[in-house]
């Protein structure tokens, strides 16, 4: 078994890759009521269709190329280093775990909300379900991602399940064109795709965010770029499929215009209620909650990575790199993570979730630079995946996404702007800080590097390639 | 560019952006004497108005991009934690509205945002990387 930075590497079959993937990218469709409500049922069909070219495929892409470029540990964070160098990388390792701290808080305190309305228990009750999720869940990230990737498994399934269900009985049972209307009434093209547009690339982030476990998986540059070929179209499918569903099970109901995940909104959970009733029901809400679980579970594995690397590259304190002797997983990193998620799930965070959306845009934005400028400043580095267009047509692609990151960040309120402007200037201070205590260490004593300065594959990059190849 | 240039660079972008926080803080002034709500923490003063916020942490940041010359990681961090702070005062005195905040805190923000990046530009070249591996890192290729 190879090992790097105390971390063990484990065979991951392809469907387990493909399944995280799915939690990190998708995990049901659960949030997607909102979208329809705001941007009309047609529109909502047609962006679930359009938007992954220009926004989620080119992530996918640009990962599976830069992935199996530089298969190391920390993912996004090495590929930037190698590309921009150790200031962008640092920035961009920071900014990404802050809004995964703050993001994977959300899912639980989402999960406990479905709960708590359910079953109305008060706050201490769900403070203690809470704080066990999280400890259960940091556990068996710190055992290890067989047994991550099996507990995903198994939650998606739960959520699949009910889902596919309920998508054939409401395509037979539902009633209406639900690509009619396109858009909502007396609205224009752009003002129905505003809330909803930012909704939905929410809803299509998070393709990079298996790269992070790289240095933990056999034979990562060959499984994580296919299982992000396979995941995309998946991701894709479950969204129309699902939604389109949803619509006409609305229309049969009360209509599209109350879809939503409001009180009162119809949900996915209500209309189940209509479809099947209440037994059904239960089973849609089990699914809603093991969505956020399931999400929860993949982040907490994916946002612990990158501070982990980045303490072993002597950028953060030494201790966030530690790992278990034993299952050799980044145990005080993931450690750390829960314990601010619980912290957080038990406190009202409206504020901090502001950060979220501005940093994640950010760190995108520096992982597309990146592409491009590896294409240029490194044309002959192997990659077992290349997008396939030359490197003026990768330019222009990725300039979409680019684009649609920075007008995201003048559509989500001032609150989320000030937030973000305020978060980004934490990272020149949290480095010129962490620089000045630890130095960094230079390109030619990184631990777990794939390849050399000059694009040659070091001894340990030649293994990790030879490694079930 | 060498570290000594990007520790100059910084310590000029940190000077203008809190010339630009001064600025904007006198042509708030001009258009509306007491900018947002002017109290804190319950006490009332012209002096925790916007405007005043805006000339206060203007000269701090001022202050701070001199001592970049000095201690560039010193100065640019007075810099980005005094813009930190401006805007997210400003935004919590009342205003909401974004089209103002943008227009007063936008160059002090961009000016204090490059001056951060100039002074990790200056560490980057200053402060010298390790050259060797974690004492406590396990062999690279052993079979486990």
């Amino acid at each position: 078994m190879l090992r790097n930075e105390g971390l063990k590497r484990v065979r991951m079959r392809l469907i387990t890759a493909v399944i995280f993937v799915f939690t990190l990218t998708c995990s049901g469709s659960f949030g997607m009521e909102d979208v329809v409500s705001s941007s009309g049922p047609g529109m909502t069909l047609i962006m679930i269709l359009v938007l992954p070219f220009v926004w989620s495929v080119p992530l996918a892409f640009v990962s599976s190329e830069l992935g199996s470029m530089v298969p190391e540990a920390g993912g996004l964070y090495r590929w930037i280093r190698r590309g921009m160098g150790e200031y962008w990388s640092f920035q961009a390792g920071w900014w990404w775990s802050l809004s995964l701290y703050v993001d994977s808080a959300v899912y639980v305190s989402l999960a406990l909300d479905y709960m708590q309305n359910k079953w109305g228990f008060g706050g201490g009750e769900r403070a203690a379900i809470g704080i066990a999720i999280v400890a259960v869940f940091t556990f068996i990230n710190i055992r290890g991602l067989e047994l991550t990737g099996w507990t995903l498994t198994i939650i998606q399934i739960g959520v699949m399940v009910p889902l596919l269900v309920f998508t054939v009985w409401g395509v037979l049972a539902g009633s209406g064109n639900p690509f009619s209307p396109v858009l909502v009434p007396h609205e224009t093209i752009l003002s129905s795709m505003n809330l909803g547009l930012a909704i939905m690339m929410w809803m299509y982030s998070g393709w990079e965010s298996m790269s992070t476990l790289a240095g933990e998986i056999e034979n990562p540059q060959r499984i994580i770029p296919r299982a992000l070929m396979l995941g995309t179209p998946l991701v894709i499918i479950t969204y129309f499929i699902t939604v389109y569903a949803a619509i006409r099970v609305a229309n049969a109901d009360t209509g599209w215009a109350n879809m939503g995940t409001g009180t009162g909104s119809l949900d996915f959970v209500s209309l189940a209620q209509y479809l099947g009733g209440t037994v059904f029901a239960y089973f849609m809400l089990l699914a809603a909650i093991l969505s956020n679980i399931g999400l929860y579970a993949g982040y907490l594995a994916t946002g612990a990575r990158p501070q982990f690397q980045m303490a072993r590259d002597r950028l953060l304190p030494r201790f966030l790199g530690y790992t278990h002797p034993r299952w050799g997983t980044p145990l005080v990193a993931i450690l750390l993570m829960g314990i601010v998620n619980a912290i957080l799930i038990n406190m009202t965070f409206d504020a901090l979730i502001t950060i979220d959306v501005f940093l994640l845009m950010f760190a995108y934005v520096l992982i597309y630079l990146t592409v491009v400028i590896m294409r240029y400043k490194e044309p002959d580095t192997p990659r077992s995946f290349r997008v396939p267009l030359p490197s003026w047509g990768l330019c222009i692609w990725v300039a979409f996404p680019i684009a649609i990151a920075i007008f995201a960040l003048f559509t989500n309120g001032t609150d989320y702007l000030i937030g973000g402007l305020t978060a980004v200037l934490t990272g020149p201070i949290a480095y010129l800080v962490f620089k000045n205590i630890y130095k960094g260490t230079t390109d030619a004593a990184l631990e777990g590097a794939t390849i050399t300065a000059t694009g040659e594959r070091t001894d340990f990059g030649t293994e990790v390639e030879g490694v079930g190849a | 560019m060498t570290g000594k240039q990007w520790t100059n660079a910084s310590a000029v972008l940190g000077i203008l952006a809190g010339v630009g926080a001064i600025a904007g803080g006198l042509v708030a002034h001009s258009r509306q004497p007491v900018f947002g709500i002017p109290q804190f923490f319950g006490i009332h003063s012209n002096l925790f108005s916007g405007v005043h916020v805006l000339v206060g942490i203007g000269i701090v940041m001022v202050v701070g991009g001199a001592l970049t010359f000095k201690w560039p990681s010193v100065g640019a961090v007075i810099v980005c934690l005094a813009a930190m702070i401006g805007l997210v005062y400003t935004y919590n005195r009342g205003q909401y509205r974004w089209t103002p905040l943008l227009w007063y805190w936008g160059a002090p923000w961009v000016f204090a945002w490059l001056a951060g990046i100039a002074a990790g530009y200056a560490a980057y070249k200053n402060v010298p990387q390790i050259d060797e591996k974690l004492s406590d890192a396990r062999p690279n290729h052993s079979a486990g």
